[in-house]
């Protein structure tokens, strides 16, 4: 397992957010996940451009946590517009992956539960797997329709908790990534899928924080 | 249709014994890709244990490479598993060796 980014740690989350927000800006097309942040590739240089540019606001959004409980039981969302529309994106690329019938890049998703038969896993996955398919699914939708919205049921960030871990599940095994992983120098090809895995786990320990 | 005594099924049947009434067990593997805060989260949630305990077997999970998170009958097995494949942990089911 791995332990997730601080969330009141600014440090080491600008850079990402920056690519995040070129990621979104650049790509509009279908394709699945990897192809969908492909254009990150040549933004660490924009990112160390803008970095001279942050203002002290920037830097309270960092530091203030992203996801609260309010005290009627809702959570306040207090994510920025081109997050949003990263996490409005994802969904779509997630939905398109679990409904082609590719198992590429899913097998994490679906994993084995008879480990020692074989016989019996095959009956299990075939009773299961389109409920399976079905839960994971309706919690992507809940994160695509619900990507821009202030604040949230418990229900619905549930939801958000779901599609974000099966989207962080799906690059971390396209990325191959183990525990003993480093990050990958900023002119690596695949700097900015890290970026986002590690977005992606950024996002998920606030959610976890808010809800625990 | 002729149908066996239930003294005979109890008494004779060494392979209900020793097969298909054996309890199974749920476990939950280490992977590297789940954060720990998530994973204690999931198992807090699926079987309504204290956060303690969760964070316990979340703990072993980690140090020990897997732990026993659950176990029953079959039936309860494949619901358990199920569920943490829905929050997409590593969980399999196996007949208890004890």
């Amino acid at each position: 397992m791995s332990v997730g980014d601080d969330a009141e740690n600014p440090e080491g989350t600008s850079d990402v957010d920056q690519e995040l927000a070129d990621m979104v800006s650049d790509d509009t097309d279908n394709d699945l996940l990897l192809d969908f942040i492909e254009h990150g590739d040549d933004t660490a240089e924009d990112a160390a451009n803008d970095e001279a540019d942050d203002t002290e606001e920037d830097e309270d959004m960092f530091l203030r946590r992203r996801i609260r409980r309010s005290s009627s039981g809702t959570f306040i969302i207090n994510l920025p517009d081109d997050e949003r529309e990263l996490l409005h994106a994802l969904p779509g690329q997630l939905h398109e992956m679990l409904t082609s019938g590719d198992p590429t890049g899913l097998r994490r998703l679906f994993p084995a539960a008879y480990h020692l038969d074989a016989e019996k896993d095959a009956e299990f996955h075939e009773l299961m797997r389109s409920e399976l398919i079905a839960s994971k699914a309706g919690r992507a939708k809940i994160l695509e329709e619900t990507a821009f919205a202030r604040s949230l049921t418990e229900e619905q960030l549930m939801g958000w908790m779901g599609a974000v871990n099966d989207l962080r599940l799906v690059l971390g095994t396209q990325l191959d990534v183990s525990e003993d992983n480093d990050d990958p120098e900023p002119d690596h090809p695949l700097a900015a899928h890290y970026g986002l895995y590690h977005y992606l786990g950024f996002l998920l320990e606030n959610i976890v924080r808010a809800v625990s | 249709m002729p149908v066996a005594s239930p003294t005979e099924v109890v008494s004779g049947d060494t392979d209900t014994r020793q097969g298909l009434d054996r309890p199974w067990i749920v476990l939950v593997w280490n992977d590297p890709i789940n954060l720990m805060s998530y994973v204690t989260l999931v198992i807090q949630k699926v079987f309504g244990y204290p956060k303690e305990k969760a964070e316990s077997l979340m703990w072993d999970v980690h140090t020990k490479g897997r732990a026993v998170v659950s176990n029953g009958n079959r039936e309860k097995a494949e619901l358990d598993v199920f569920r943490l494949h829905e929050h997409g942990l590593w969980a399999t089911m196996q007949q208890d060796d004890a």
